[in-house]
């Protein structure tokens, strides 16, 4: 089955540790959704995942990959 | 616990306790006819009065707890999740609407059990919203 992974906990390291709720604030998202979704409980929109991308700095093809499961 | 999680529970935990009172009291009394509508009104505004009284004090208090997601919108998961009861809640409730129908037309059922009946698919359609927005929170989405 395919899913949306991605690096969000590896990309918030490398920003000095930055934490979910701090994500959370520049995204405009609650913090219970950054962690859902660096879970892969919950796929974002299009337009939070740009956001997402926005806010820690790097392109959307850097946070997000579309997967197969083995 | 997300701020709308809390909402959900302050929500069935109150409706529960309060309309299961109600009912607990009022359904034998509809069942043998006793009373007239008046009666039933008063009880149900009662019922209806504590259970908003409930809900606004402990939302106030949630959002003392949490005040900064108390004062945000809800996100985007936060509104799937909503829509997702809402979907429980429709189904719920025209299945109980449809067994009062079939109470009325088949079963002859006198109207203070009637419109008792169609209160508690109302107030099941609202308990089926809130647990499965509990459920959706609880997964993550």
């Amino acid at each position: 089955m395919a899913f949306i992974a991605n690096n969000i906990r590896r990309l918030r390291f490398d920003r000095d540790e930055m934490t979910q709720a701090e994500l959370a604030e520049k995204v405009g998202v609650t913090r219970q959704t950054i962690n859902a979704i660096e879970q892969n409980k919950y796929a974002p929109s299009l337009e939070t995942a740009f956001r997402i991308a926005e806010a820690l700095g790097v392109a959307i093809v850097d946070v997000f990959s579309y997967r197969n499961s083995p | 616990m997300a701020f709308r999680e809390k909402l959900a529970w302050i929500s069935v935990v109150t409706m529960s306790l309060v309309y299961g009172w109600y009912f607990w009291t009022i359904l034998p009394l509809a069942r043998a006819g006793a009373g007239n509508a008046w009666h039933y009104a008063k009880m149900l505004q009662a019922t209806i009065m504590t259970v908003v009284a409930l809900q606004i004090v402990l939302t106030i208090a949630a959002a003392i707890s949490s005040p900064r997601e108390a004062r945000a919108a809800e996100d985007e998961r936060e509104k799937l999740i909503t829509l997702k009861g809402t979907r429980t809640a429709y189904f719920v409730l025209i299945t109980g609407a449809l067994c009062v129908c079939v109470s009325a037309l088949f079963f002859g059922t006198n109207s203070l059990l009637l419109g008792n009946y169609a209160l508690m698919a109302v107030v099941a359609g609202n308990l089926a919203k809130d647990l499965t927005q509990i459920v959706h929170y609880r997964r993550g989405g």
